[in-house]
């Protein structure tokens, strides 16, 4: 089965529920609190043999979790109200420290948590990116590209005024070193399926690349592990630029939007229920959603 | 320092100051400052909080509003980093430039903090760890479910820094909305060994208790580790892209376990503790070697 976590089912949260109906693939909505009701086991022994279970709050037995599908940062998952600010940053940072050691269990997240959620993932990239010639800029919140009719500078203007303060300082920053000029290529990666458009002042058409042209996108989003982003790209054939956005949801991207959901199901059901290993669960808590006590480790931060 | 700071500076020249990063009253930083000014190494301490308000990382440098002073990012000769987490709230983006900066910019860097994510998820820091002498303990990580049966112990998950405790003293029905580690007690001699420019600066500490750090009578000794160990943890400090770690070792009289490599390790509280400042000693030795003129 397959987890989808959002805090509400957008249009196309609900387009992949029937996709996956249709494709019949298993998949479960929860919300990230809905979520923090599961029973997480995940082991390490001496061997470094991993193994692990996932018990949902209304599956009374131990899941094959082949997939998550993450539309929510979790910086905002796990802010919850728990106490103070140190608190609340332990809270997250423990969730983290949980979601970097599931890809061991094969399971596939489709997010790319490593690059974005741990707190210092956006130097990774751009270090990637500058070790190959490329400049870049690193999308740190959720951004509406909706404004199709809207021109491109007019489109990061309106992202830099929803996103943080800071967002529009990096712009500014990226602008001065990325020349505005070029094909702009929007391109997402699910799995290994490659789908892109190409954006012009009037709105996204399909993207026409030559064989060479794609094999270079392919090779930076293989190397920044990445699965949305933007490109630059000049008539010399080089990229100019890469941009991550990460939570971008697929129709925001005005993608062949059937075509990325499909692919995303079929990618993640492709894994083989064998790959995780299942213990035995050890029954349902009885009671809701605590804030631990005794077993939460005293802060002494 | 503070003398300083308060000028009106403008440093342009190459390698002219070393830089201490993190919170005002950060112990390890405090410590290692004092060093570095009774080695008349010229350093200068920013301080985490005022990044995005006061401190400001530009590509040409970093600028200070309210002291009004200026250092080209070619004029740190090499920083400290102690800020091991970032500050939530509207300055955020600040830190997390003034971060790709000690990644990208800056030549020195203890540590560099890309280098020092692999603590952030201590089971995941524990996969890598394999391939040397070190036996790892059986670990677990769960949440919403009772604690292993047994002699296990408990911590953070993560880089956020806890006590550890034995499972036994978790109430029954307790159970945490938070992912916790769980790991196999290990008894033995509990060894703590920095690394610093390939060598080992090892102490045997014994304890009644199960997290030494929170026992006062706990009994620190300077420890020499074998040849082998020694080398081991070097490649591990490397592997791990760190130019300082502290590494927690428990040796058995068998076998050496490794617990975890503290990528911004509280080597000050260990320090004094010793017979000598051989591990500060070095830092300011190398920070000074770093500094032109």
């Amino acid at each position: 089965m397959i987890l989808l976590i959002a805090e509400k089912l957008s249009d196309w949260a609900h387009a992949l529920i029937q996709q996956a109906d249709y494709l019949g693939v298993e998949i479960h909505h929860y919300t990230p609190v809905a979520l923090m009701h599961a029973q997480w086991v995940i082991h390490l022994d001496e061997q470094g043999q991993w193994s692990g279970h996932l018990m949902l709050p209304d599956i009374d037995e131990p899941t094959l979790c082949q997939g998550i599908i993450n539309t929510q940062p979790w910086s905002q998952c796990c802010s919850l109200e728990v106490g103070s600010i140190s608190e609340t940053q332990y809270f997250k940072q423990s969730w983290i420290s949980l979601w970097a050691v599931l890809p061991h269990l094969k399971v596939r997240l489709i997010n790319p948590l490593d690059l974005h959620e741990i707190n210092l993932q956006w130097p990774y990239v751009i270090d990637i990116c500058h070790s190959q010639g490329l400049s870049c800029l690193i999308e740190p919140q959720d951004i509406s590209m909706q404004a199709s009719s809207q021109s491109f500078d007019q489109k990061w203007q309106l992202s830099a005024q929803a996103g943080q303060a800071g967002l529009s300082h990096l712009i500014e920053y990226w602008k001065e070193s990325v020349p505005q000029s070029g094909r702009w290529l929007c391109v997402q990666r699910v799995l290994n399926a490659y789908y892109t458009s190409e954006y012009t002042n009037s709105g996204p058409i399909s993207a026409s690349l030559s064989e060479s042209e794609m094999q270079r996108i392919q090779s930076v989003f293989s190397a920044l592990s990445c699965e949305i982003g933007m490109m630059v790209l000049h008539d010399n054939q080089t990229l100019q630029c890469v941009i991550c956005v990460p939570y971008l949801a697929p129709d925001d991207c005005h993608f062949e939007a059937r075509g990325v959901r499909e692919s995303l199901l079929i990618h993640v059901s492709e894994l083989s229920q064998s790959d995780l290993k299942i213990i035995p669960g050890q029954g349902m808590p009885t009671q809701g959603l605590t804030i631990p006590d005794r077993l939460r480790p005293t802060l002494c931060v | 320092m503070n003398q300083l700071l308060s000028e009106n500076l403008h440093i342009t020249q190459p390698n002219a100051v070393v830089v201490l990063i993190g919170m005002l009253e950060d112990s390890v930083l405090g410590y290692l400052a004092t060093h570095l000014m009774a080695s008349d190494v010229p350093v200068l301490w920013f301080d985490q909080r005022e990044l995005g308000s006061s401190l400001m990382c530009h590509p040409e440098g970093w600028r200070h509003k309210q002291f009004d002073w200026f250092i080209a990012h070619e004029s740190i000769a090499a920083v400290y980093n102690r800020c091991l987490d970032l500050m939530q709230g509207p300055y955020e983006w600040a830190q997390r430039m003034a971060l790709y900066y000690l990644d990208q910019r800056v030549t020195t860097v203890i540590n560099r903090p890309a280098s020092g994510l692999s603590n952030y998820s201590k089971l995941k820091q524990l996969s890598q760890l394999s391939g040397t002498i070190f036996q790892r303990p059986m670990s677990q990580l769960s949440v919403g479910v009772e604690p292993p049966l047994g002699d296990w112990i408990f911590k953070s998950a993560s880089a956020i820094r806890s006590i550890v405790h034995l499972t036994q003293l978790i109430q029954p029905n307790h159970q945490g909305a938070e992912p916790v580690l769980y790991q196999r007690r290990i008894e033995g001699l509990q060894v703590r060994v920095h690394v610093f420019q390939s060598k080992c600066y090892a102490m045997a500490i014994k304890s009644s208790s199960i997290d030494y750090r929170y026992d006062h009578t706990a009994h620190f000794k300077d420890y020499q580790l074998p040849t082998t160990v020694e080398l081991a943890c070097c490649e591990l400090t490397q592997r791990l892209g760190l130019m300082l770690s502290g590494i927690d070792l428990i040796y058995t009289s068998k076998e050496w376990f490794i617990l975890e490599v503290n990528t911004a390790p509280g080597f000050d509280f260990f320090e004094r503790r010793s017979e000598d400042r051989a591990l500060s000693d070095a830092i300011c030795h190398y920070f000074k070697g770093c500094v032109v003129g």
